[in-house]
């Protein structure tokens, strides 16, 4: 005798929150990308800030500014299309566990470097979104 | 083929895929980044001059000494670190109200972007937008190879843009000599409240400072 699954499994058998969940990361992955892509020179300087790339050769920094936009762009639409979907899920965690570090990185580096709150520093991440808080906006 | 292997097999894939792809959308991009310019130049190496030394200008004195302890010291060292001249704030006002300015001789340059440039510039400058270069040089250079002095600036502090934008100049044949980066930049020169220009170069949209503030 089997018990009746609970409502948040049988939910998750009709398979609609793995899609709901699919198209908005993907969504947010392709907004962010079109951000960086449609200006991938200010992204460049961007990612030149965080000075974690040698500035020689060129082509370092270069295809990273050329290349990462696109890819979540790519990686945004096979979320949605459902194409490939571990791999992709793989690729993208793999970037984001690089961007976490190296925001993370710079956040100490400027800590250390001006002495000020830790949740007091803010920059622009080049993530997309604009200059953001490193933690939540302080005593606002 | 296990879960592990085909996702990892999915990841290369998508990785090798993915990057020949963007690769190729920004290739074909006209705003894609060009995957072999130096978009950082650093100049030659260290200058001829050490940076405690003052740079003598031909009947002008530097209103504040240039170096270690100065105005704007790591900026000034930073200059001269890369082979280029620093010009402080009282000499760039001089060279500004020089009669020679209204002449042509005393060129400005802005090395900041089309949004910055438009929400006010020094008035008469011409705007480098390093990271665009195709766009803007061959009407900056003419300009700059009649100036006797060439003034560089961009948000000013920590922004190297002015530095890459002197180099840009001195990569095509512009003397030296006659190129200074004003590392107080923008922000200075409004926090001194001078006059700015709003929109296009020659707009005759011209403000006091304060009311724009500088870094944008």
């Amino acid at each position: 005798m089997t018990a009746e699954p609970g409502l948040l499994r049988r939910l998750d058998r009709t398979g609609v929150p793995i899609v709901l969940a699919r198209v908005a990361l993907g969504a947010l992955f392709i907004y962010t990308g079109i951000e960086k892509a449609v200006n991938p020179v200010d992204f460049l300087k961007m990612i030149h800030q965080y000075h974690m790339v040698p500035e020689q050769p060129p082509i370092l920094l270069n295809s990273m500014a050329a290349v990462l936009p696109w890819l979540e762009i790519i990686c945004g639409l096979m979320l949605i299309a459902g194409v490939a979907l571990r791999g992709t899920a793989l690729l993208l965690l793999v970037m984001l566990v690089g961007f976490t570090g190296a925001v993370a990185l710079r956040a100490i580096n400027i800590y250390n470097a001006q002495d000020i709150a830790f949740c007091a520093i803010k920059f622009n991440c080049g993530c997309g979104t604009g200059e953001e808080w490193i933690c939540e906006s302080p005593g606002r | 083929m296990s879960v592990v292997k085909k996702t990892l097999a999915e990841f290369v894939a998508i990785t090798v895929l993915g990057t020949a792809l963007s690769l190729g959308a920004n290739a074909i991009s006209h705003r894609g980044v060009k995957l072999e310019r130096n978009y950082f130049p650093r100049g030659q190496g260290a200058a001829s001059q050490p940076a405690t030394q003052i740079v003598a200008q031909p009947g002008t004195a530097p209103a504040q000494p240039l170096g270690p302890g100065g105005e704007f010291a790591a900026e000034v060292e930073a200059i001269y670190n890369e082979g280029l001249q620093p010009i402080l704030h009282g000499d760039v006002v001089a060279a500004f109200e020089d009669p020679l300015h209204e002449m042509g001789a005393h060129v400005f340059v802005d090395a900041r972007d089309d949004h910055s440039y438009a929400l006010g510039h020094i008035p008469g400058a011409y705007q480098l937008d390093h990271y665009l270069l195709d766009k803007y040089i061959d009407r900056v250079l003419p300009v700059c190879q009649q100036a006797v002095k060439i003034v560089i600036y961009c948000n000013g502090g920590d922004c190297e843009d002015s530095r890459f934008a002197a180099h840009d100049l001195l990569e095509r044949g512009i003397d030296p000599a006659k190129v200074f980066v004003y590392p107080g930049g923008i922000t200075q020169w409004c926090e001194n409240d001078l006059p700015v220009e709003r929109g296009v170069r020659g707009s005759g949209d011209i403000v006091p400072g304060s009311r724009v503030g500088g870094a944008q």
